[in-house]
């Protein structure tokens, strides 16, 4: 499949978020298409140029300013990059650096967890969760990242809860009232056709999106 | 020999905690155990009100840890069964009149004593179900099929997990096998399912239990009712005998369909 420098509309700007598994001649080529195709947007607006976790030396930087940040003539740009060392080249140049929401990649390890969570407990966990158990009412599950139940989830759980909406949220048996995934979050009916059914719960455009699987 | 700790709890109020442990010491006790029952419930005890040994009360649990007496004078001995006693709690004093180190202290010298020791927990998670919790090596925590009391059970599961406890057995008070029928109850399965312990007894919903309490005679000492019945299974298989769960099926043999049934060979 063919990569594609992807571009979204959020509060903060125009995103444009590369892939990160292209080489610098390939970067090159798709910000020349995405300027192509949607440059008259970029005018006078604010970029976020997030590079996920690609490792952008300097010359890569400098192909991504000459290629598409300049010639667009947006009038804010900031930067996202999780790669320590790209953010520190970032940084050295003086360039405006956002923080990064997800820590994808950078985040420490999933947390593994062999049992049901009781009325009253907490896990907090900078990274993703995976419960082999169920996560009974009145319990709570707070994860950086995707949250994953093999068993009955009936607490409250918050996915991305430092401000990740792409994390998402994975239950085998699904009967929860609230769900919150990171500044988003729903309230279910019993009713909900989703209800007792393993399902998928993800954002998209600012709403939870609920697939029984 | 050292006693068996026991701590009988809930979380949630009302549900049962004072009469399961009532109903349990005095079943033991027929049996021919030696058994104390502690009322931990301080400020609030119903033990004795329970166990119909309110009018004997002299010292509390509060004025043994004080040194206002020494501890076989604050126990009430029950006149109706042999090797039943009772320790009371303080009416007058609050939860923080004790620490779980006296508490540590105070069933420690009764399990020289005794063959059982039976803690009545106070309602809730604070200082009181520590204190309760803290001498025990098991627990039973009593449960009606409500979502609320599940939930908190579950709470205190959970609680008493953490304070490593070596055996943790449930208890489902006031089932009601009308109810189950018509899907407006919760069922044996789902609480079970939700709390994930063993089941040691299950209690039927019963008149009898109000009418025992207010008269201040367990149930267990005389009658034959479905609620007693289940009590004195609970004392069995505390004592590890193998009694199957039939407590719904012998209230509806109770029944006036179970009777006809019954006279007719059905």
């Amino acid at each position: 499949m063919e990569s594609h420098i992807l571009l979204k509309g959020t509060k903060e700007g125009i995103r444009c978020i590369f892939p990160e598994d292209e080489g610098i001649m390939k970067i090159e080529k798709m910000c020349d298409e995405v300027l192509k195709e949607s440059g008259r947007i970029m005018y006078d607006c604010s970029l976020v140029i997030d590079l996920q976790g690609r490792e952008s030396d300097e010359e890569e930087i400098i192909a991504i300013l000459r290629n598409l940040v300049w010639p667009s003539g947006a009038k804010n740009v900031v930067w996202r990059s999780y790669d320590p060392k790209t953010r520190k080249i970032l940084k050295t140049a003086g360039f405006c650096i956002e923080e990064y929401p997800s820590y994808k990649g950078s985040r420490g390890r999933g947390l593994f967890i062999y049992k049901s969570l009781r009325s009253g407990q907490k896990v907090e966990h900078d990274s993703d969760v995976f419960i082999i158990g169920n996560v009974n009412d009145g319990s709570e599950v707070w994860a950086s990242g995707n949250i994953w139940i093999w068993g009955k989830l009936q607490g409250v759980v918050h996915a991305g809860c430092q401000g990740d909406e792409e994390a998402h949220i994975l239950a085998k048996v699904f009967e929860s009232n609230q769900v919150r995934i990171g500044k988003l979050y729903s309230s279910i009916e019993r009713n909900s056709s989703y209800w007792s059914k393993s399902t998928l719960i993800y954002a998209q455009e600012n709403t939870l999106i609920f697939k029984e699987i | 020999m050292a006693a068996r700790t026991i701590v009988i709890t809930s979380g949630k109020g009302g549900v049962g905690k004072t009469t399961t442990a009532a109903n349990l010491a005095v079943e033991l006790a027929k049996i021919g155990m030696k058994v104390v029952a502690v009322d931990a419930d301080i400020g609030l005890r119903n033990l004795d009100v329970v166990m119909g040994l309110e009018n004997r009360i002299v010292y509390t649990l509060v004025d043994v840890i004080e040194g206002a007496c020494r501890l076989n004078q604050a126990l009430v001995r029950d006149k109706r069964i042999e090797n039943l006693y009772l320790l009371p709690a303080a009416q007058t004093r609050t939860k923080d009149a004790v620490t779980w180190e006296q508490m540590c202290e105070i069933c420690s010298m009764l399990s020289g004593e005794f063959d059982f020791v039976l803690i009545d927990s106070p309602a809730g998670i604070e200082s009181g179900f520590k204190n309760a919790a803290a001498p025990a090596q098991e627990a039973l925590v009593v449960t009606t099929p409500e979502i609320s009391s599940v939930r908190d059970a579950d709470r205190i599961i959970g609680l008493l997990e953490s304070m490593e406890k070596e055996s943790i057995s449930l208890v489902i008070n006031r089932l009601s096998p009308k109810m189950i029928k018509r899907g407006d109850m919760l069922d044996i399965s789902d609480v079970v399912e939700i709390l994930s312990v063993n089941l040691i007894g299950i209690v039927p919903e019963d008149e009898t239990v109000i009418i025992s309490t207010n008269k201040g005679e367990p149930l267990t000492l005389e009658s034959t009712s479905p609620a007693a019945r289940a009590f004195s299974n609970l004392a069995r298989r505390l004592l590890g005998e193998k009694i199957p769960f039939d407590e719904l099926e012998y209230v509806n043999s109770k029944g006036m369909l179970g009777r006809i049934k019954k006279f007719l060979g059905l």
